[in-house]
């Protein structure tokens, strides 16, 4: 909320029906809108009617992401692993079929760096993901799961195309931090000495696009901040320095199953002494963590909080603290899928036999494990989900094809869901210079003392989700806080004037909902976003609460989260 | 139990050679160092040697002579008369940072404890459960593995709820470590 500012709120539940838009089920189960949306705002036909000449052109120059009546919207997940990873067990079409089967529109194959990847495994998944693109028609693109020097893994992705597996095996070889740490150019993957040939390594990706040797890449943090490796100092690095490809990080990690009592059930049936937690988010910090991420009394960065990453998770976190500088970071969520919960299919090359439990030391000769064996039992040591299971990042889009979706991406026209708790949610926010106004991952601009009005249109589930519930949504967050600029300490965790800026309730339980909210008479910049959730496992303040070692079922709690609008007030 | 204030302990300290040790490996070289050469150690503690450096220095005190170790010692890690043992020391000294690996105590075997047993018996000043009130009938199920960490300058023992109801430290022995086949369970 905007300091000062005063500002009121309208919540349009009841009129929600009769302005509802109307949609349409696409084959792939996604929805396309395909009418005018109606919000609590005044609907000013397309073209905008801002308030001056001068500011006319503003508005065309500064907004970005407008809302349109019409888009796509394509589910997908950006983190899934293949037999091409030393501790993951299908073949890359296994993985292409899991996610045909649950609707993904797009998909990225992300097996792990490192020195056996580069050397075997990249050549072995290449005609693995050419041939497989041919049986599907889920967009499949080839990725790698980088290896950040100095930092945790992170998405890479590359457009299909004449030199994508040549730049990503340059990339591999010259910027993994475990490549880097077998060469002996870095102490180790994760050690500090590395965070300059992260940025290298973003700078020569740069260099490839501007070159004309490949159209686009994109780069997501994965896992942020499982062991405290991203610390906000890389974060802000990457960002800055290579602002058309570090675009974000998953906002929820894969892993989902993890602490599910069946699972916690199998490990004890084995005598394990292990408990994990959900997302396998069970470490404490180490010697390459930031120290500024230490647990306190009130927080773990190390847990997940209702599935999600802390620093995404907590309101005013350093999520917020990116975003109150005014500068685009997006959240995604995906399965992170290495072995699926309850599939009877396990690596013939296992350490003690343990399904799971795949021996490096082949892959490290081979880059592959070869296919799968059928054990003839589901196994639920695993701790995974099979892509779009359970995890969604859906990406409203223009244009159906590789480069439309990735434009989307680093537009941060994103949200994203986790076991289905809505179908899909259109952001509209509007101003008094901008009526036609912008959606998710946009910038609109105002003047001063304009008023300004976000509008969620939320379609509720339709239909069962991959345990066959069909989820209720009851409640729906706007969160807002002004945008303060660039930081001074680039180790900043924190943005506290980030707050809920209001709590909406769900009284309806199919359809479409739609809130609004209104500040008036703004007069600085500011940036918003929404979340909602079933309402399960929430503290006094509606915040999900830190995840239970063992006990997390990921369907005791469902979030969705959008990402961000920025406003900016012309000066 | 009283344990010995920290400042009236003679300390040694060590900055391990090759920083491509991690810091859990080499606490267990210590370890198992001192137990092959009949040392008891009361403490063991770890700290950054500098601040955003990914270096450890290591800090010990025993009412036994620890000159012999600390030269196997320095051989083993390849390591140096530590440049910043002053400082490592200090900053354990002054209660600022550190994480112990061993600390005076008079529970023999750590298993399940209560709260109260673990800050009269060793030297934990607090147990802290992350994001709620500890029960004061609270179980902290240790599993034999404790690394408390100073905390707002105590030596506090942070835990957190379990599955089973009880609390657990939440520094776990055996974290899942991702890749290379170490998902499995231990």
């Amino acid at each position: 909320m905007c300091e000062g500012h005063s500002h009121h709120h309208d919540q349009t539940q009841a009129e929600s029906v009769e302005m509802s838009p109307e949609f349409e089920m696409s084959r792939r189960g996604v929805v396309k809108a395909v009418s005018a949306l109606a919000g609590a705002a005044a609907i000013a036909p397309l073209g905008v009617a801002p308030a001056g000449a001068a500011t006319r052109i503003e508005v065309a120059k500064q907004t970005t992401n407008k809302w349109k009546p019409s888009r796509y919207l394509l589910a997908g997940d950006h983190h899934i692993h293949t037999m091409h990873s030393p501790d993951a067990t299908y073949t890359p079409l296994q993985q292409v079929k899991n996610a045909e089967t649950n609707n993904l529109d797009w998909m990225v194959i992300t097996d792990h760096g490192g020195t056996a990847h580069q050397k075997y495994a990249i050549d072995l998944i290449s005609p693995s993901i050419a041939a497989a693109r041919k049986q599907t028609s889920v967009h499949v693109f080839q990725g790698l799961e980088w290896n950040v020097p100095g930092a945790e893994h992170a998405t890479v992705i590359v457009p299909p195309g004449r030199n994508t597996v040549d730049v990503l095996k340059k990339f591999e070889g010259m910027y993994d931090g475990s490549v880097l740490a077998d060469l002996k150019k870095v102490t180790r993957a994760t050690s500090t000495d590395g965070e300059p040939m992260a940025i290298e390594g973003l700078k020569w990706l740069q260099t490839q696009v501007t070159s004309g040797t490949i159209p686009m890449a994109l780069m997501f943090a994965n896992h942020p901040a499982r062991k405290g490796l991203d610390s906000p100092h890389e974060v802000r690095a990457w960002r800055d320095t290579a602002p058309d490809i570090a675009t974000g990080w998953e906002g929820a990690p894969g892993h989902q199953m993890a602490a599910h009592p069946d699972v916690q059930a199998a490990l004890v049936a084995i005598g394990s002494k292990t408990i994990n937690g959900r997302g396998y988010y069970d470490n404490s910090p180490g010697s390459d963590s930031f120290a500024g991420y230490a647990p306190t009394a009130t927080d773990n960065p190390y847990r997940t909080y209702g599935g999600y990453d802390w620093f995404t998770a907590r309101v005013g976190g350093l999520w917020d603290s990116l975003l109150a500088e005014g500068k685009p970071w997006w959240i995604t969520a995906n399965s992170d899928s290495h072995s699926i919960f309850g599939s009877s299919l396990k690596g013939t090359h296992l350490v003690g036999g343990v399904p799971g439990n795949q021996d490096s030391a082949y892959y490290n000769t081979t880059g592959s494990y070869g296919a799968p064996v059928d054990s003839g039992a589901p196994i639920n040591l695993y701790g995974d989900f099979a892509p779009g299971a359970y995890s969604r990042t859906i990406v409203g889009v223009a244009e159906k094809s590789y480069l439309g979706i990735m434009k989307s991406l680093k537009a941060g026209n994103i949200i994203t869901t986790h076991g289905g708790i809505i179908d899909s949610a259109d952001v509209r926010v509007t101003t008094d210079t901008d009526k036609q106004g912008v959606t998710i991952g946009g910038r609109t601009v105002a003047q001063k003392g304009d008023n300004v009005t976000a509008s969620i249109t939320v379609n509720l589930a339709s239909a069962a989700n991959s345990i066959g519930v069909i989820p209720q949504l009851k409640l729906v967050q706007l969160i807002s806080g002004p945008v303060t600029g660039p930081v001074t300490d680039k180790d900043t965790i924190y943005a506290p004037q980030t707050k809920v800026t209001e709590t909406f309730t769900v009284n309806k339980s199919s359809g479409t909902v739609t809130f609004t909210y209104t500040w008036k008479n703004v007069q600085g910049d500011f940036y918003l976003r929404f979340r909602g959730g079933d309402g399960n496992n929430v503290d006094a303040n509606g915040n999900p609460k830190m995840d239970v070692m063992g006990n997390s079922s990921p369907w005791g709690d469902l979030w969705f989260y959008t990402n961000p609008v920025f406003v900016t007030v012309l000066k | 139990m009283v344990a010995p204030a920290v400042s009236e302990i003679t300390w040694i300290a060590i900055d391990p050679g090759d920083s491509r040790l991690s810091p859990t490996h080499i606490e267990k070289v210590i370890l198992s160092k001192a137990q092959s050469s009949d040392i008891t150690l009361n403490w063991l503690a770890t700290n950054p040697i500098v601040e955003g450096e990914s270096r450890f220095g290591f800090v010990m005190a025993s009412d036994q002579d620890l000159t012999g170790l600390k030269r196997e010692l320095l051989a083993d890690l390849e390591g140096r008369e530590s440049v910043h043992e002053e400082r490592v020391i200090d900053s354990l000294l002054r209660k600022e940072t550190g994480r112990f690996i061993r600390f005076p105590s008079d529970i023999e075997s750590f298993e399940k404890h209560s709260h109260k047993e673990l800050t009269t018996h060793t030297a934990i000043e607090q147990v802290i459960a992350v994001g709620e009130d500890l029960p004061e009938d609270a179980v902290i199920d240790t599993s034999g593995y404790l690394r408390p960490v100073l905390y707002e300058g105590k030596i506090t023992l942070m835990v957190e709820r379990l599955y089973t109801g009880e609390f657990a430290p939440i520094e776990k022995e055996n974290p899942h470590q991702c890749c290379g086949g170490a998902h499995a369970p231990h």
